[in-house]
């Protein structure tokens, strides 16, 4: 004799089968396994790499995007098969990828896949709205540290050289050897850890965030996100020349302990305040509502 | 509205100026780009070195000698985590954003 529970299983198996949607729960549970060695290996490297941690909240903040993103009711068109296409070229990726050992390559079919897949079920609406949130989800899932050696070395170099004029101007003394910054009293290495990376790439997150939930045209978008790097510069060459000139008083506190990371914090928190007064006056702010022409 | 148009135009020169300045640096902190001896003149860089794991670093990292001779390695000035930053920028971004989208919906139900 079949439980209350078993019925009630059954009748919504039935249902879930007479409207179809069972094929589609068993393609996306498969594209999800697919996907899995990957993802395994973003949170490995989001684990152990600090720069990189971001990656955690990106799944999340993601899913959030694409809900407020989501196509009215008035919008809802019928999928595509053509949705099959950029599926197929997404699992090539993921499949070359993970032969040659190349994972940032596996995880870069992520976004053909999600693409593909939202315009096989709900039409170009859904493309439009998980786009942003994918590419956000794709870059965290596929970044890794070689990619940004290049760029963290840039920004060790500016902004040593930037502090240490900054500093300079406020009548401070300061010596600079490369990344070395010598003042009073102060030995500064513009290290690695120090280049403004973190921050960066915690911004840039932010950055699509803003620019995702903003119904503006697009340059004013682009020119939005292109404002997190200057921003994070100014606030890392801000950092680095507060540590020079309190560092000589009060030493490590300001240095490396828990002033130095409230320090940090709270620079932080005033760049992410200034890029969402800059929306404002792009005429680019972002609403929380649903909006009928969302963000490309 | 004209003052917003000069800012926004000269906001976007000044963006694409620094973007311009880290992608120069860039690519001389990688030895690349036309040969001026891999110096970058403003940033007072003598040459690329490379580090142990086979990476190309910066000069001037820790251990340089000081201008004063001597062998201090120096403090580096480690920035939290970018989860850690990430989760910190979404609390003014959060609250500037509800904030200002109750003032908007406010103004339309006036």
């Amino acid at each position: 004799m079949q439980s209350a529970a078993d019925r009630g299983l059954g009748a919504t198996v039935g249902r879930w089968r007479a409207a179809g949607i069972l094929p589609v729960l068993f393609l996306i549970a498969a594209v999800a396994v697919a996907l899995l060695p990957p993802a395994l290996h973003a949170i490995a490297t989001w684990s152990s790499d600090p720069e990189l941690s971001f990656g955690f909240v990106v799944p999340p903040v993601a899913l959030v995007l694409a809900w407020l993103r989501r196509p009215s009711r008035s919008d809802a068109t019928q999928g595509s098969w053509l949705g099959l296409l950029p599926i197929a070229l997404g699992l090539v990726l993921l499949l070359v990828g993970s032969r040659v050992g190349v994972h940032a390559l596996a995880a870069l079919g992520l976004l053909p896949v999600g693409l593909g897949l939202a315009l096989l079920l709900g039409g170009r609406p859904w493309v439009v709205a998980v786009s942003i949130p994918l590419v956000l989800l794709t870059g965290a899932v596929a970044l890794y540290r070689g990619l940004l050696n290049p760029l963290g070395f840039a920004l060790q170099q500016v902004s040593a050289t930037c502090a240490a004029a900054l500093a300079g101007l406020t009548g401070l003394p300061v010596t600079q050897v490369g990344v070395n910054l010598y003042a009073p009293g102060v030995h500064l290495v513009v290290a690695e850890a120090c280049s403004g990376l973190d921050s960066l790439l915690a911004l840039l997150c932010l950055g699509g965030v803003l620019v995702g939930l903003a119904p503006a045209r697009p340059w004013r978008r682009l020119l939005l996100f292109a404002f997190v790097l200057p921003v994070i510069l100014v606030a890392n060459v801000v950092r680095i020349t507060l540590v020079l000139l309190l560092g000589g008083a009060f030493g490590t506190v300001v240095e490396t302990g828990l002033g130095h990371e409230a320090l940090s914090g709270i620079l932080f928190a005033i760049s992410a305040a200034l890029l969402l007064g800059l929306s404002y006056l792009l005429e680019c702010p972002p609403r929380l509502r649903r909006h009928s022409s969302p963000a490309c | 509205m004209r003052l917003r148009r000069y800012f926004v135009v000269a906001a976007a020169v000044g963006a694409f100026a620094v973007i311009g300045v880290l992608a120069y640096a860039m690519l001389f902190s990688q030895g690349h780009g036309p040969d001026l001896g891999n110096q970058v003149p403003w940033l007072g860089h003598k040459e690329a070195s490379t580090g142990p794991a086979g990476q190309t670093q910066p000069v001037g990292s820790k251990g340089d000698t000081p201008p004063d001779g001597g062998t201090d390695a120096g403090t580096a000035t480690p920035e939290l985590p970018s989860g850690m930053l990430l989760l910190i920028g979404a609390v003014p971004v959060g609250a500037g954003m509800l904030l200002l989208e109750r003032r908007r919906s406010r103004a339309e139900r006036r």
